[in-house]
């Protein structure tokens, strides 16, 4: 009766079946010839270290014979040096005793000494020296046994304590080959046998298991990974999972003792007699070194081929290596496969596991090639070769169940099993397992092709010599395919920034996993020699994050870098996805703000969006947009300063663009007095007729500093500064770079007024106050106006006697020249001595003076002079708020512009007609070009438009509130302001969307947005556009 | 009808099968570690972050050495919080022993510093832990014994298995529980 799953060569029901696996079977009778000598091997030769023509050959001892050497010393009480030596020697017999593997263990004598404590020693930290005869180099006693009586020497090497009786479960018996030959050969071998686990003859049988599995090493034996459900207990394990469980299991069995728990723990099972006949099967050339053993290949069968990743075209693809094949004898009494029975190899297992690459390198930490292992012939990356299987029932017909699993992911690192050390990788797909009736002496060929397998990537990223485009957005997905196979990426930085690179192996869900490709990442200047180690890498999983491998790099000078992305193993498989992510902050606009603007700040970089967290000088910084390839930030207001812009997105990824952002001024800056020297004497309480005027600019001399911090002080403290009313006065530049006060001088005397940024950076203009008894003194003397303004202004002036306000006086105000008309020609002062009329101007368009007198004596007297500009020497100035970006749920400040002469420096200029043309566009994302034929640009909506006319005031100063209907959501509004025949100024200004989970900073803009979110109820206006 | 077997009773038997022949043969060989005894033969607990590997240049006629460097983020035993701790392990124990990279957090129980300065995990790889990225213990298949014997784990009294992963905090307060006399 046929089985589930079951296919045999004499099932009639499947003659398809029978056909193809017929010639599957012809084929590799006939065709195939690859290595009988093989499965389950500790160590292959590979492509370096190794002679020529050697790749791909397990290590053995040479013909077989294996010569020890034993401790001079004693084992323990029940093991004295001639019983150990026995003992030894039986537990070599059970591997020499195989039947079918010609092998043989002498030993040769004793090694020079007793291995003991005493000259296993400490020389320096870190450094112990320990008998010659037993190093790796000691060739001529190939193989040492050291028996550590009293576990000293296990002390020495494995830390203090490993050697007692309570570590016997790990460390009874240790060791393995350290030393190969050129000639693809185990040259050296050490075993360290602990007394302390040997203290009474119950202990023998464990002790002895230990024994035989340290030799199974030495012998050139891998682990092994068979009915590893005696631990999973998944299924739970029957009699015969215990009586097959091999010596050479990778892990030992989770009970009290190994041969407690194992049936015959310490007798070598089926997968143990074919894996050693394997690695030193008996042939006809050398039968007769082995008398009374037997042909290797006559009297057991093997069934070997090949595991395949399903191509495109469903047949053959890549080679799949790391799949475990198991062989189960089907026994023909229960009709079932036999678990005591059975034999595995691993696909690939002649195929190097990790030839290192380019990223962390082709070397481990012993400048040893990695490659030194392994072949590189893909023919072997998918072989698998089940050979040495055994008839049980003493028939010369078998059946055998084959079938293909995964290896057990706990055997990894100490316990590795198969081809891949550094963590097993889950297969991709699966295959039904087949029957197969086998003869003595059969050699059949299998191959697997695993269905519903990953296919094999379509594109690959770039070479090394030509990187692909990194993905717009820095969010992407990969693949290592082929084998081999590494992504290269151009990539370009700026100095002082820092980046995340997270590379998060996936599986053929596109889940995380770290169980198939293991990342690692390299970054090379983009004129990096090939083959040349990267700048800067990072090893695989070196994140918290499961799959993920994490790099951050800090730059130090900008330019063109490669991104690699490799394998740790310099595998690449089908199902080797991953997806990558960068997060890079590239650079910031404007790179200088001023200290109290709240500036809009645009980040731009790689990766950012609106879950994107700020900020700047440990200061939160709220993200109020989010475009695909940059954020808009609010600065927050801080001192003069340099300081670094922070951004962290939520999965942990951060970025620093150092040093970038600049607040007002720096110790470069320059600060220049543009007014208030040549001051005449002036009155006390009265004001000097030039303010003390400065402009900071940056270190080339030009670029002005706007939202330097300038601090205005005299020398003796004599001087009230009209900005703040005080002694002492800290007053910003606007965009021009400009800060300035009047000055009222509050006694008699000379007086330096100061206006610093630094101790070291300052500017001195001297004011001289006096006092008679009567003065007068105007304020703001003088004045400029746009030819043909009508309007008025101020004429204000303070009678004092001896620095003393007069209250009550007349003043007598008169047009001296040009045409004007006062409101009042004459003026009583108050009680703080001041009065003022106003000058009235009607269309003006020549200067006009005026005085003022204190009467009745018609004296003194001070004079205001009003200049007239033409309209060609008007210029507009920016001031403040032209580049803002807000979101949908604030609002804009006014934009400030200043209206000037064309003096140096300007002159504000009064009453001066400002024509302001604004459009409102729908904002439209940037189309971003790539490739030979970029989109066409989007047309522009205009929502609406609007056109004004303002006057600018005392100070030349006009205020634009920007604005646009809440209806039209996220809008760019275009302006265009002009005065006169000069220049106009242009700019635009940004309302984009608010991220989602927008939370506005104060209760104007709540009130704001809960405003339009009331409208929005009534309008098809989306209410978020997404922006990333 | 032919006598069914109560799947628990059948369960019972088969490892009576598996266990109890050997059993009085070996009654007097050593019990599996547990993470009490992990605890006790521990110089050094803690979980950390592997800076560094090194091997430095073999001198003739000495054992070669590893040195691998952790920064310490939790400390448990023999070290701090916050330091930096080298532990120097026998290249030859190396060669077949855990494999170390950098960035790799782990949990580790490390034997005290023999005379010679050197060390490795406790109970070959049964000392090494991993840690999730919620910095949860996660117990690979080998090392669910360690807490699977009644007294470790109160649930294989009740006959089910352990859990495999442990938040840091319990498996700690599990650490400390085994080092009280």
């Amino acid at each position: 009766m046929k089985r589930p799953g079951q296919t045999g060569i004499g099932d009639a029901h499947h003659p398809g079946a029978i056909i193809g696996l017929f010639l599957t079977l012809a084929a590799g009778l006939c065709l195939f010839a690859g290595p009988l000598h093989a499965g389950g091997p500790l160590k292959i030769a590979g492509v370096s270290g190794f002679n020529a023509g050697t790749a791909g050959t397990p290590l053995t001892w040479p013909q077989g014979a294996v010569q020890y050497y034993t401790d001079q010393g004693d084992l323990s009480p029940v093991l004295p040096q001639d019983q150990a030596n026995a003992f030894v020697a039986n537990a070599f017999l059970s591997w020499t005793s195989v039947a079918t593997a010609a092998l043989s263990a002498t030993r040769a004598g004793q090694l020079d000494e007793d291995v003991n404590g005493g000259n296993v020693v400490f020389i320096d930290y870190g450094q112990v020296n320990m008998p010659a005869d037993i190093q790796p180099t000691a060739l001529a006693k190939p193989v040492a046994i050291v028996y550590d009586l009293d576990g000293k020497v296990t002390d020495a090497l494995l830390g203090q304590g490993a050697g007692a009786a309570d570590m016997c479960g790990s460390y009874a018996a240790y060791g393995g080959p350290d030393n190969y030959s050129s000639d693809a050969h185990l040259a050296h071998a050490l075993v360290v046998l602990n007394g302390n686990c040997v203290q009474t003859s119950a202990a023998l049988p464990d002790f002895r298991y230990h024994l035989m599995r340290v030799l199974g090493r030495v012998l050139g034996l891998d682990w092994a990974d068979l009915n590893s459900n005696v631990f999973t207990r998944k299924p739970f394990p029957t009699p015969d999972d215990y009586l097959g469980f091999p010596v050479m299991h990778a892990l030992d069995p989770a009970c009290p003792n190994a041969t407690m728990c194992v049936t015959a723990g310490d007798q070598l099972k089926m997968d143990d007699r074919a894996a050693i006949s394997r690695l030193y099967p008996v042939t006809s050339e050398n039968i007769g070194n082995f008398s009374g053993k037997q042909f290797f290949r006559e009297n057991t069968a093997r069934i070997h081929g090949n595991v395949y990743f399903r191509g495109r075209d469903g047949l053959a693809g890549q080679p799949m290596q790391g799949v475990k094949v198991v062989a189960r004898w089907i026994d023909p009494g229960s009709g079932l496969p036999s678990h005591r029975y059975a034999a595995a190899s691993v696909s690939g297992y002649l195929f190097r596991g990790n030839a290192g690459n380019p990223a962390t390198g082709l070397t481990d930490l012993s400048g040893e090639r990695y490659d030194k292992f392994g072949s590189d012939d893909p023919r072997w990356e998918g072989y698998f070769d089940v050979a040495g299987l055994e008839f049980p029932d003493g028939r010369a017909t078998a059946q055998y169940q084959v079938s293909v699993e995964a290896v057990d992911p706990a055997c990894a690192d100490l316990t590795a099993v198969g081809p891949y050390h550094s963590g097993q990788v889950a297969p991709s797909g699966s295959a039904a397992a087949i029957t197969i009736t086998v003869n003595k002496g059969d050699d059949l060929a299998h191959d697997f092709i695993m269905a519903g397998s990953a296919l094999p990537a379509s594109e690959s990223a770039g070479t090394f010599s030509s990187p692909a485009r990194l993905p717009a957005g820095g969010n992407w997905t990969g693949s290592l395919s082929p084998y081999g196979n590494v992504d290269y990426y151009s990539l370009a930085a700026h100095a002082d920034r820092t980046m995340t690179v997270k590379i998060t192996a996936l599986n053929e869900a596109g889940k995380a996993t770290q169980s198939k490709a293991q990342p690692v990442i390299g970054i090379w200047q983009s004129s990096a020699a090939k083959d040349s180690l990267p700048d800067v890498a990072v090893s695989y999983f070196n994140s918290a994050e499961t799959g993920a491998t994490v790099l951050n790099a800090q730059f130090l000078a900008s330019g063109n870098l490669k991104l690699g992305i490799a394998d740790f193993r310099g595998d690449g498989r089908p199902d080797f996805h991953y997806r990558g992510r960068i997060f890079y902050g590239d650079s910031v606009a404007p790179a200088r703000v001023s200290a109290q603007s709240n500036a809009s700040l645009i980040i731009r970089g790689i990766g950012l969006n609106a879950a994107t967290t700020a900020k700047i000088n440990g200061s939160d910084t709220p993200v109020v947009a989010a475009l695909p390839d940059r954020i808009v930030l609010n600065a927050p207001r801080l001192p003069d300063g340099v300081y670094s812009v922070d951004l962290h997105a939520l999965d942990g990824a951060s970025s620093s663009l150092l040093n970038a952002l600049t607040y007002g001024a720096v110790a470069d800056d320059q600060i220049v007095l543009l007014q208030g020297v040549g001051n005449p004497a002036i009155p006390v309480g009265g004001e000097a007729p030039n303010p003390i005027r400065v402009r900071v600019v940056e270190a080339d001399g030009i670029t002005p500093v706007a939202g330097a911090t300038v601090n205005f002080s005299a020398s003796p403290a004599g001087i009230l500064f009209s900005g703040c009313g005080a002694a002492t006065c800290a007053l910003l530049t606007d965009e021009q770079g400009e800060a300035s006060s009047r000055m009222a001088p509050t006694a008699v005397g000379t007086f330096t007024a100061t206006a610093a940024m630094s101790t070291s950076a300052y500017v001195h203009a001297d004011v001289t106050a006096t006092s008679s008894a009567l003065d007068i003194s105007a304020l703001s003397q003088s004045a400029r106006v746009a030819q043909g303004a009508s309007g008025s202004l101020p004429l204000a002036v303070r009678v004092l006697s001896n620095g003393h306000p007069v209250a009550g006086r007349t003043v007598q105000y008169g047009i001296t020249q040009g045409n004007a008309s006062l409101s009042s020609t004459s003026a009583t002062t108050d009680a703080a001595g001041y009065t003022s009329v106003n000058l009235i101007l009607s269309s003006v368009a020549a200067e006009v003076h005026a005085s003022a007198c204190v009467m009745p004596a018609a004296a003194p007297c001070s004079n205001f002079y009003v200049y007239v500009l033409p309209a060609a020497e008007l210029r507009l100035q920016y001031v403040a708020g032209e580049q803002q970006i807000i979101n949908t749920a604030q609002t804009f400040s006014p934009v400030m512009l200043r209206v000037a002469d064309s003096a140096s420096p300007p002159n504000p200029v009064r009453m001066a007609p400002v024509t302001v043309l604004s459009a409102v566009l729908r904002w439209q994302p940037t189309a971003v070009s790539s490739g030979p034929n970029p989109p066409p640009p989007p047309t522009l909506a205009v929502l609406s438009s609007a056109q004004r006319v303002v006057f600018s005031d005392a100070n030349g100063l006009v205020s634009i509130l920007p604005s646009a209907d809440a209806r039209f959501g996220a809008v760019v509004i275009d302006t265009i302001a002009f005065a006169g025949s000069g220049l106009p100024l242009q700019f635009e200004l940004q309302r984009l969307w608010a991220p989602p989970g927008w939370v506005s900073q104060n209760a104007a803009e709540k009130a704001f947005a809960n405003q339009q979110r009331q409208q929005r109820q009534f309008t098809f206006s989306p209410r978020y556009q997404p922006t990333d | 009808m032919s006598p069914k077997l109560h799947p628990r009773a059948l369960r019972a038997a088969l490892l009576a099968v598996g266990l109890g022949c050997c059993s009085l043969a070996h009654a007097t060989s050593p019990a599996p570690l547990s993470l009490t005894q992990l605890t006790r033969k521990a110089g050094f607990i803690f979980a950390g972050r592997v800076l560094r590997v090194e091997r430095p240049a073999p001198l003739v006629g000495r054992v070669p050495v590893v040195q691998v460097t952790f920064q310490v983020e939790r400390a448990l035993r023999g070290t701090r919080s916050g330091q930096t701790f080298t532990l120097t392990q026998w290249a030859g124990a190396w060669d077949d022993g855990p494999q170390y990279r950098p960035g790799q957090r782990l949990l580790l129980f490390l034997y005290p510093r023999s005379q010679s300065g050197l060390t490795s995990v406790v109970g070959g790889r049964l000392g090494q832990f991993d840690l999730d990225e919620g910095g949860n213990i996660v117990l690979r298949g080998d090392q669910q014994s360690l807490l699977g014997t009644p007294e470790e784990n109160p649930s294989a009294r009740m006959g089910t298995r352990p859990p495999t992963k442990y938040r840091y905090r319990d498996f700690a307060g599990r650490v400390r529980r085994g080092a009280e006399p």
